[in-house]
């Protein structure tokens, strides 16, 4: 494609481009700044583009350009955790039971947090089931879900957040049942 | 508004929300994610945007996507020039200490050495900014400042110093 072919391609898109990356960033500016990074993109990787269809791979493109910008504002947003990683090692669900109170009260807390990870909505509810209930690697769960496993470690960490938010002390059934007391069943 | 089905795919009133603007930026975020490898969604976004008006950019996009392919032009031929540079540098100090190796057994002092070796990559580096300043130049224009015109008077008399410098046949300065 010579350097005219692609300007007019330019014209012929602006507006899509522009339309896609205003609807995600509500904002005209940085919808301008996208739209131009988008095209930029779309000239260094020419040779691969589908000529014949363009429109979805440029959408793909703009799309994506959004996306790195909303994620960056997002992990801004978000505090980082200390435990920001994801749990090497998953804790059976039962590991301190002293006592039969105990057994009672972890068996309580196991089916909350089950209740709680199964109450997760899309994008969130198949990758932590898979991950945090049915012990299953990211590479799995990417296969299966058909999802990059960038976007799988993705959703898990959101998804672990919304679950310690959730699962804050105070609003776990162990901890109304005895003043405080919590066994450290997620991480 | 449920954004997603239970598949994991976006449903028709998410997507609507999308073209409409009505969603917030996480739920924004987590439709860009699925759509940057979902097929299937992709399609039925862009179809459901022909249906919609599309928005007109402040300022034609043309211009401004130019510039940007020309700076990066700019950046990717500058990252070249300094990457042949470093490789010349490297080529001509590992040469020097070649020579002054294969020259053994003549008694050098540690002085000497080091200038024959330092001289020579000192010879690189200014060749290489005149080059990298002559590139620039192209491009910035014609004109130059008094400062910059007296910075290559200073750089061209400290060329002269060893280029006029009478040499042995080891490029070394004689004497």
């Amino acid at each position: 494609m010579t350097q005219d072919q692609f300007a007019g391609v330019v014209e012929q898109y602006e507006r899509l481009v522009y339309t896609i990356c205003y609807q995600f960033t509500k904002d005209h500016h940085l919808a301008q700044d996208l739209a131009q990074d988008t095209f930029l993109s779309a000239y260094t990787h020419l040779a691969t583009a589908p000529v014949d269809n363009l429109k979805p791979w440029l959408a793909r493109i703009a799309t994506n350009k959004a996306k790195d910008h909303l994620k960056s504002a997002y992990n801004r947003r978000v505090c980082a955790t200390e435990d920001s990683a994801l749990p090497q090692h998953r804790p059976t669900l039962f590991s301190r039971a002293e006592q039969p109170e105990d057994i009672t009260i972890a068996r309580d807390e196991a089916r909350h947090i089950a209740g709680e990870i199964q109450a997760l909505k899309e994008p969130y509810h198949q990758v932590a089931v898979l991950f945090f209930l049915e012990d299953r690697s990211v590479e799995e769960i990417a296969k299966q879900l058909d999802r990059p496993t960038k976007t799988v470690h993705t959703q898990l960490y959101r998804a672990k957040n919304l679950l310690q938010t959730k699962l804050k002390p105070g609003n776990t059934p162990a901890t109304n049942q005895k003043g405080g007391r919590k066994h450290d069943l997620v991480p | 508004m449920t954004l997603f089905h239970n598949d994991g795919h976006l449903t028709d009133q998410g997507l609507q929300a999308l073209v409409d603007g009505l969603l917030n930026d996480t739920e924004g975020l987590e439709a860009a994610e699925h759509l940057s490898f979902c097929d299937d969604c992709l399609l039925r976004y862009t179809n459901l945007l022909e249906g919609a008006p599309l928005l007109k950019p402040e300022t034609p996009l043309k211009e401004g996507v130019h510039r940007r392919i020309r700076m990066r032009g700019l950046r990717v031929a500058a990252g070249r020039t300094a990457k042949v540079a470093a490789a010349a540098c490297l080529a001509v100090g590992l040469w020097g200490g070649v020579t002054a190796g294969a020259t053994g057994g003549r008694q050098q002092d540690a002085a000497t050495e080091g200038t024959s070796i330092s001289y020579q990559v000192n010879n690189a580096v200014n060749n290489f900014t005149g080059s990298l300043d002559q590139f620039f130049r192209q491009f910035t224009g014609p004109a130059r400042s008094t400062e910059s015109k007296r910075e290559e008077r200073y750089r061209k008399q400290k060329e002269d110093v060893f280029t006029n410098t009478p040499t042995d046949s080891g490029g070394k300065p004689a004497g």
